[in-house]
């Protein structure tokens, strides 16, 4: 059976892809698609969203990357 | 067109229903009107078209979620609410759960049709929403805007053949310049005076990944009917910039360029406002010290000691730095802002790919170069407790900024205008020491370590903003006048202390610093770095201060040359004695031994705060291995360096 768009972009994640460019390469579907199916998988708490920085963000703690990565 | 509103918070008490028939019965088009409900994601134009259709003036922003409320307002004859932005019927917020509510209320409390407000350009994501409103027996109508954006992206929409995919009408419009609203209008119309479509059936499955794939999978479908794929061929300016920022070859050499540009803009821009602050607290702001010293017969004691050739020697020769710390911040900062960082971010994570590293691994060892301690933290991500030892192991050897401060005074003082190439150079070498240590740890420690995702997201660039740009420069230079005025102060006392206590005799305060325990216990270890070049205690007891913090190294050597005067009129400037002192050391070579104590400072332990946190993250025993690793990379890299520079410098 062939995975839906979402499963396909979570299996590219998965293996390694380093952007969601090559998710799409990897996967065949539309830009468009694999960037709402990633959103998708953000909200369903499968996957996360980080801001990427060198030092703390102005907004202060618990907004760069490592909190968020620490919130998983 | 336009007619009046009103802008009500709904409320709902524990238990009871929100309806769009009841709670705000008496605004809009009155008693019995059709109710049309406006919907769509945060940033849709959803609020401009309910503005443009009645009326009114409600928020309408740049940001998601500045639909806090519901507005209500006279559209002709029918009864418009502009629901909270919602991205989907599967509430995350307490918005989209009373989006939720209202839309799937009681049959005869639903409103009478649905206008989904879809962003063209975000074709995808606007239609999983509709997706899931066709999955009810509701009348639903598309209202795509945004279309000129997404003409600019190549995107050409078909709405006839959208329309037919979706199995409801679809309308392009254009809120901002009221084009489109009289189609919408008739299509109101129309559609209310039909039933309801078929539901789309969607019960296919229980597991929430499978519906959002059956879902997408319909989305998908619709937009390969209706809209034209840009494909390659439409390259956005962002796609264009990409082709050399993240290419295999010139990625890599740009990411250096702009690295390098970055060392030497900041040291070249910064020099003469340093010079000006080093001048402020060697002159006027020391002058002033003794006067007052002097005006309360306190000239010579030990208050005066540790106030003068303590505290304004030490903390005011770090003090010099805040222009260059301040002016590295805003350039990072830009490069952040501009969405260059991410870039650069593919360009290395690639590289810690290709030999090996776990690619996760990246997210601590980028924040390492802000400042190890939060970077040991950050192994936590990991899920591999060997990846997360590995990883806090080499975050040590990622130059922090405070070693930038004793890299930027090394190079200014033995390289001059060649200072910011020189520590650009230092920066690229920790690099390659980390990879290098990295490589060598996992061929013998940990040979069977997996590999864990990270997927970097690209932003589109954009000019960096004086806001942002201003409060992320405040926010990180606040962290290191912060150190300065914290922990600098206290190992300056400490160090002044160390330096008035005799080693062999003598009265507390009245000896050469030579003789003091601090003086006497670094010629002890001196003989370690006679291979490396620079075997003077005075810059060994820095490195041993150098523990605390880096920052220490240069308050350090600040303090023990203005103690140590030596005799004559000109004692010279902390550069001239530092040089004259690496001259002797290392036989005529300074230029290789001060490279080699740069490469030493750069690999050894980074402070006692970095060795808490690897201490909390991977236990004291690792901690300890990891202390005696650096020590040995540092030294042999030192070693290395002025044996090898010295050959022909």
């Amino acid at each position: 059976m062939v995975a839906g768009p979402v499963t396909a972009v979570l299996d590219a994640l998965s293996d390694g892809a380093g952007s969601l460019a090559e998710v799409g390469r990897r996967t065949g579907l539309r830009a468009d698609v694999v960037q709402a199916a990633a959103e998708q998988l953000v909200r369903m708490g499968r996957a996360q969203d980080c801001v990427l920085q060198f030092g703390c963000p102005a907004k202060g703690c618990g907004g760069c990357a490592l909190s968020c990565a620490l919130r998983r | 067109m336009a007619g009046d509103s009103t802008t009500v918070a709904v409320t709902k008490r524990p238990g009871q229903v929100a309806t769009c028939h009841c709670a705000v019965a008496n605004t809009g088009a009155g008693p019995g009107a059709p109710v049309i409900a406006l919907i769509g994601a945060p940033n849709s134009g959803k609020s401009t078209l309910f503005n443009a259709l009645t009326g009114a003036r409600t928020t309408v922003g740049n940001w998601p979620g500045t639909t806090v409320e519901v507005a209500r307002g006279a559209w002709r004859e029918r009864t418009l609410i502009d629901l909270p932005g919602a991205y989907s019927l599967d509430p995350l917020s307490p918005d989209e759960q009373l989006t939720r509510d209202l839309l799937l209320a009681d049959p005869d409390d639903r409103p009478d049709l649905v206008v989904v407000v879809a962003d063209a350009a975000h074709l995808s994501r606007s239609l999983y929403l509709v997706s899931q409103v066709r999955e009810h027996p509701q009348r639903v109508i598309v209202a795509l805007t945004m279309l000129d954006v997404a003409k600019r992206h190549g995107i050409e929409i078909d709405t006839e053949a959208l329309s037919e995919a979706l199995g409801c009408p679809v309308v392009g419009i254009d809120p901002r310049r009221r084009n489109g609203l009289g189609e919408l209008g008739q299509a109101v119309t129309a559609a209310l005076k039909i039933r309801a479509p078929h539901r789309r059936r969607h019960d296919c499955c229980a597991d929430d990944l499978a519906k959002a794939d059956e879902r997408f999978t319909w989305v998908a479908a619709a937009v390969d009917a209706g809209a034209a794929d840009p494909g390659e061929d439409r390259l956005t300016f962002s796609d264009r910039l990409d082709r050399v920022a993240i290419a295999p070859v010139l990625g890599p050499l740009l990411f250096l360029v702009v690295m390098w540009l970055v060392f030497q803009v900041t040291t070249t821009v910064a020099a003469p406002l340093q010079d000006f602050f080093d001048g402020l607290f060697s002159g006027p702001v020391t002058d002033a010290a003794l006067s007052g010293f002097a005006a309360v017969g306190l000239t010579g004691s030990w208050v005066e000691g540790l106030v003068v050739n303590g505290l304004i020697a030490g903390v005011g020769m770090i003090l010099t730095f805040v222009p260059l710390m301040t002016l590295m911040f805003i350039l990072l900062a830009l490069l952040e802002d501009s969405g260059y960082l991410a870039r650069a971010a593919v360009v290395t994570d690639r590289l810690m790919r290709a030999i090996g590293l776990p690619g996760k691994a990246f997210l601590p060892l980028v924040v390492g170069f802000g400042c190890n301690v939060p970077a040991i933290s950050a192994t936590r991500i990991l899920g591999d407790s060997r990846q997360r030892l590995l990883t806090a192991l080499l975050v040590p050897f990622t130059s922090c900024t405070a070693r930038l401060t004793v890299y930027v005074l090394v190079s200014t003082i033995f390289f001059g205008q060649w200072a910011g190439t020189v520590v650009f150079g230092i920066y690229l070498t920790s690099i390659v020491v980390m990879v290098a240590v990295g490589l060598l740890l996992r061929r013998t420690l940990w040979r069977t370590m997996g590999t864990e995702p990270l997927v970097i997201d690209l932003p589109t660039y954009q000019l960096p903003t004086l806001r942002l740009t201003a409060a992320v420069t405040w926010t990180r230079l606040q962290g290191f006048l912060k150190t300065a005025s914290g922990i600098i102060v206290a190992t300056v006392a400490a160090v002044w202390l160390l330096q008035s206590i005799p080693a062999h005799g003598g009265t507390f305060g009245e000896i050469e610093v030579e003789d003091s325990v601090y003086g006497v216990a670094a010629q002890a270890i001196t003989p370690v770095f006679e291979p490396a070049g620079f075997a003077q205690w005075q810059t060994t007891s820095a490195l041993v201060v150098g523990f605390v913090a880096k920052e220490a190294v240069i308050s350090s050597w600040a303090q023990t040359y203005a103690v140590d005067e030596p005799e004559g009129d000109d004692p010279g400037s902390l550069g001239q004695r530092i040089m004259a002192d690496f001259a002797h050391s290392s036989g005529g070579h300074p230029g290789p031994a001060a490279l080699a104590f740069m490469m030493f400072l750069m690999a050894y332990t980074p402070c006692v705060a970095t060795l808490g946190a690897q201490g909390r993250e991977i236990g004291w025993r690792w901690t300890g291995f990891g202390i005696v690793m650096q020590l040995a990379v540092a030294w042999l890299l030192a070693v290395a360096v002025f044996q090898v520079g010295s050959l022909w410098w």
